[in-house]
């Protein structure tokens, strides 16, 4: 089953320190080609690596990505204006394009999605109808960053 | 130099036969079925990306508000110019 994978799980995956990196480390690796990695979020992760000045981590990301290790979803005409169309629906939230981004495909390809960003996929549900299906919720966050 | 010529089961033939329908020819048909359990094999092996980055002094919450550290970077940006 395709997973779209958000900005946060794609982070802590390579953060050794970070406090869910066990558990998006264990999802990122093992989630292989089933994973679909927006474009926006390759462009973010990637941004914040090199702000954090972790090159070494950034260029791995995009080797990662090359090698095929995961699978990478350039946005097209039409997933871009689908974006920023749930971009504008939800305006008061200031969701914008990568967020945005992460719904419109998983919306166009029916798949649950990875994030750690549950205030904005909760306050920004699908056209549709319903919630996003999230891969992991607060609780099973909660409970891998602290294991009781 | 390695023979290209290769001897198939005929279960596997039947396999390339059925997928060359859609690819158009028996060689692209075997190099997409190469190309994708080469994938499916990298996929399986830990990435290097994984835990590759040691930085002691991230906040220990940098993945989970990402956003909040991004929105601070650029305002301590905007403020030195």
């Amino acid at each position: 089953m395709a997973v779209v994978v958000d900005t946060g799980p794609l982070l802590a995956a390579a953060l050794r320190r970070d406090p869910a990196h066990e558990l998006a480390a264990a999802l990122i690796a093992y989630g292989g080609r089933d994973l679909l990695i927006p474009d926006p979020v390759v462009a973010e992760c990637e941004g914040f690596l090199r702000l954090r000045k972790a090159h070494e981590g950034a260029r791995r990301l995009l080797a990662a990505l090359v090698e095929g290790v995961w699978v990478r979803v350039p946005l097209t005409p039409t997933l871009f204006a689908q974006a920023v169309a749930i971009d504008a629906r939800y305006r008061d939230i200031g969701l914008g394009l990568v967020d945005a981004s992460v719904m419109a495909i998983a919306a166009a390809t029916k798949s649950p999605i990875l994030t750690f960003d549950f205030r904005d996929f909760r306050a920004a549900p699908p056209a549709r109808g319903g919630a996003w299906d999230l891969v992991v919720d607060e609780a099973a966050y909660a409970s891998s960053v602290h294991p009781s | 130099m390695v023979r290209r010529t290769i001897s198939l089961p005929a279960s596997v033939d039947e396999k390339i036969r059925k997928i060359a329908e859609e690819e158009g020819s028996y060689s692209a048909a075997v190099a997409r079925l190469v190309e994708d359990a080469s994938k499916r094999t990298r996929s399986s092996e830990r990435p290097s990306y994984i835990g590759s980055v040691d930085d002691p002094d991230l906040p220990r919450d940098f993945a989970l508000n990402h956003e909040k550290y991004m929105k601070d970077a650029l305002k301590r940006i905007g403020r030195r110019r």
